[in-house]
């Protein structure tokens, strides 16, 4: 991707999940300093990239929205729930302009209406992006944000010429974050105190991203006898509190070498010895503290380089990886078969390296859930807005690292349960309050990592699913015989048949019965699984859980006459000899005891039509699915494989119990089981 | 691969190369711009519970292509492979999406040049394979080459045609002993 501007459109949109992420911050907290110097921030990036690529309109577009972030930070203008859903608007406008340099009409027309909108708010005249840079020409675009101390010790006559310090302070304030100590001048003397002489001396400490020059700047209007001292601190520097003294000349820098010999606590000992006012100590330990608090967030701030890479390059490493992993499992059998020392110390050593480079290659394509929740809040947001209902939606475990191919597709099935949630679960502020419960409702949406799967949990204190409907609506349906005795997880799971649907109206939400079906597809299909509970009138709790990866899993291989065949280890609940006492020949099913209980078994010799002799003993394989448990009859069990999964292509889509395939160590191909449609097929 | 590199426009280009192969003594012919390669036959595994048409798949370098084997598509008398059996991986559109395929060939001939203007069109009777699958046939010393459409041969609408037999094939029963 080399064009700029590509580049550019995928640089604004991050700016703008960004601008969004601050907005839904700032709905809760209107006046995060930190939220609004953000939004501040995407806005003016966009602006100026915009400009450079030619997206002019765009670039005048975000040029009103800047000036209006620009009027929140001073306090000028104030952030309401109105306007953040305006802003809200124009961002997706903005992803509209992002199209196209020179827009259509119409959506030039949008932009008008929305900038009166902004205009009337800021009070700004209709003017052109020229007049660009309002108060802040200070704050540098790029750069990252510097410590300075800053020492000042105004002149004694300063009260009496009219000076106030206070307004250099709100000025530096308004440059970054300042922590102020002062402290009494070295000439204050109690017994000739004068009310009007000024013996106060102050020590700033300054996290800017403004220049030396700005600073000095503040400073510009004051009498020429003030003493003046800014120094920068950088990172690396460490901030030790003797220093501190005696570079604001409290302390003398041999006095307190003296001191130091003593030990061990640095400020004690320099009250005690009587160098400085206890207070004085105590001012100057609170300003270390925020000075190594600083320097620890300016160390975090400046983050590990990192570049951008195209998803069709990492699968091409992956691919080659996996390639890698099959050749030198060849070259093991090689070694095993050749019973050649050297050989098979070269297979070892290539196994180490390959297997490095398998987990480094994961851990590559691996990304935090996080970066979909965002997605999700303002998903719930406007849709609680469309449903006139109140919902918070709390996320945790966004840091949870997932395969990025595994997020892309997890994430319509999870808009689809939230929708569920906001549109069925949980109900109209008004019906809360009668049932007794806070109008506002909530919902949880939490991942984490759970024995090498993810867990994901969508949970949310609505009205919980109601069994009996779910049931009356299933008898009518048909899919359930009238008078069955379900228990409620037999009922739960009916909601994932397809054309199922229990709202009462069908809304444009959802309702229309398409939905958990495809949702249960979809997780199945990443070879994930969806459990479901539900407490009536409590609440609903998704429970999905998923492999980290389905670029490989570990596999159970197993063998039918000549063929191979994969099932994937974590359906895998144990291998046993089938013995034929066992097979229920009336009913013309087999059925082999497994631990005082009789479960169904499925010969893969006969469903797959794999020609020749099965031998005398054939070994079954228990696998779990869902609640059920099965056994898939094989000739043998050959062992556990790390087994790189390979797509069977578009010819092959479809294809009934088989998720893929692998090539082995001897260059043949096996088929990787697809467990639960294996069942699904079996049951038919 | 679509209808414009397999049948060129007669005005545009003069001729055409393409690589001549036998299925049950019928002579076809394909335009060699979407073959890849030509392999010796391998052991081809197949994947359970899918339509015979489709024979398997093999491993090619580390990738997993699958090989069809037309004779069946076409209707025709199946032997069984020799030293001479051949798979041509092709590349070829299937639902949208450029895949590599293998096709069974019972022998692989030659690269022929043949002149556009001798291409005729299908006769509209009489042929063993569906028109559809046909964009000209041509004249070789003694043969006659059939030039395949290749992207019609793997038409959707084709394919769910082979994929619905499958499933009208009666799925295996529980064991019963």
């Amino acid at each position: 991707m080399t064009d700029p501007v590509d580049i550019f459109r995928e640089e604004a949109l991050e700016h703008l999940s960004n601008l969004e992420a601050a907005l839904l911050e700032l709905e809760q907290a209107p006046t995060s300093a930190e939220e609004i110097d953000a939004a501040f921030r995407s806005m003016h990036t966009i602006k100026g990239a915009a400009g450079m690529v030619g997206f002019d309109h765009l670039s005048q577009f975000t040029h009103h929205l800047e000036t209006l972030f620009d009027r929140v930070r001073e306090g000028q203008v104030e952030l309401t729930a109105p306007l953040i859903n305006q802003i809200l608007e124009a961002r997706d406008h903005i992803e509209r302009l992002l199209d196209d340099p020179s827009p259509s009409v119409e959506l030039q027309a949008v932009s008008a209406a929305q900038i009166i909108q902004f205009t009337e708010v800021t009070g700004e005249e209709h003017a052109g992006p020229e007049r660009q840079e309002t108060g802040h020409a200070s704050q540098t675009a790029a750069g990252e944000a510097r410590l300075y101390r800053i020492d000042i010790c105004p002149a004694a006559d300063a009260f009496r010429d009219g000076f106030d310090t206070l307004p250099l302070l709100k000025e530096l304030s308004g440059l970054g974050e300042i922590h102020v100590t002062t402290r009494l001048g070295s000439s204050f003397d109690p017994r000739h105190f004068e009310p009007e002489t000024c013996v106060l001396a102050l020590s700033v400490a300054l996290t800017t991203h403004a220049s030396r020059e700005s600073i000095e700047d503040v400073f510009i209007f004051v009498g020429d006898e003030w003493q003046i001292d800014i120094t920068a601190i950088t990172a690396d520097e460490d901030c030790r509190l003797g220093d501190l003294l005696v570079d604001q000349k409290v302390v003398a820098p041999d006095a307190l070498e003296q001191v130091l010999e003593q030990q061990p606590r640095a400020g004690e000992l320099i009250t005690a010895a009587g160098l400085a006012a206890p207070e004085t100590v105590q001012s100057t330990l609170d300003e270390q503290r925020f000075i190594r608090e600083q320097q620890k967030k300016q160390r975090k701030a400046t983050p590990e380089q990192s570049i951008k890479v195209p998803q069709h390059k990492l699968d091409q490493l992956m691919d080659q990886v996996g390639e890698l992993v099959i050749l030198q499992a060849r070259l093991e059998q090689l070694a095993l078969e050749s019973d050649d020392e050297r050989a098979s110390s070269l297979a070892e050593e290539l196994s180490r390296l390959s297997t490095g480079l398998r987990e480094t290659t994961f851990d590559i394509r691996m990304l935090p859930i996080g970066s979909t929740f965002g997605r999700f809040r303002r998903l719930v947001r406007d849709l609680a807005n469309d449903l006139g209902k109140e919902v918070v939606l709390e996320t945790e475990g966004a840091e949870t690292e997932l395969d990025k191919v595994v997020i892309d597709r997890l994430s319509d099935p999870l808009v689809h349960l939230l929708r569920n949630s906001l549109d069925h679960g949980i109900e109209t502020p008004e019906v809360r309050r009668e049932k007794g419960k806070p109008a506002r409702g909530h919902l949880w949406l939490s991942a984490s990592q759970h024995q090498g799967q993810i867990q994901i949990l969508i949970r949310d204190d609505g009205a919980g699913l109601d069994t009996e409907r779910i049931l009356s609506k299933a008898i009518e349906r048909g899919v359930v015989q009238p008078g069955a005795d379900l228990d409620p997880q037999e009922i739960y799971q009916l909601i994932f048949e397809a054309g199922f649907s229990t709202a009462q109206t069908v809304s444009d939400v959802s309702g229309r019965g398409v939905g958990m079906d495809v949702v249960k597809r979809s997780i199945e299909s990443l070879q994930g699984r969806v459990q479901l509970d539900s407490t009536l009138g409590k609440g609903t709790e998704v429970c999905i859980t998923l492999p980290m990866t389905l670029a490989i899993i570990d596999g159970l291989m197993t063998g039918v006459s000549r063929e191979r065949y994969v099932l994937p280890l974590s359906t895998v609940e144990e291998c046993v000899e089938a013995v034929p006492e066992t097979e229920d020949e009336n009913s013309g099913v087999r059925l082999i005891r497994h631990r005082d209980a009789l479960i169904p078994c499925l010969r893969l010799r006969d469903f797959f039509r794999v020609g020749g002799q099965p031998p005398e003993i054939e070994q079954t394989v228990v696998v779990r699915v869902g609640e059920a448990l099965m056994g898939i009859t094989v000739d043998e069990v050959v062992g556990h494989f790390q087994t790189v999964i390979k797509s069977l292509g578009r010819l092959y889509q479809g294809a009934g119990g088989v998720m893929g395939a692998t090539i082995m160590g001897d260059g043949q191909i096996a088929m990787i089981l697809d467990v639960g449609e294996l069942v699904e097929q079996a049951r038919k | 691969m679509d209808d414009q590199t397999e049948l060129a426009p007669m005005d545009a280009i003069q001729s055409l190369q393409i690589l001549s192969f036998v299925l049950d003594e019928e002579w076809f012919g394909v335009e060699i711009s979407g073959i890849q390669e030509v392999l010796e036959y391998r052991n081809v595994t197949q994947v359970p519970r899918t339509p015979d048409f489709m024979l398997g798949v093999i491993n090619l370098r580390g990738r997993v292509i699958p090989v069809v084997d037309l004779r069946r598509q076409f209707e025709m008398h199946l032997s069984a492979p020799t030293v001479d059996t051949c798979i041509v991986i092709i590349h070829v559109e299937v639902d949208g999406e450029n895949t590599p395929l293998g096709i069974l060939a019972d022998r692989v001939h030659e690269v022929v040049e043949i002149d556009t203007a001798d291409i005729k069109p299908p006769p509209r009777i009489g042929n063993r394979i569906k028109t559809a699958f046909i964009s000209g046939i041509v004249r070789h010393d003694e043969h006659f080459i059939i030039l395949l459409r290749l992207s019609k041969v793997f038409a959707p609408e084709e394919l769910d045609l082979v994929r619905e037999q499958v499933s009208q094939e009666e799925p295996a029963e529980w064991d019963d002993v």
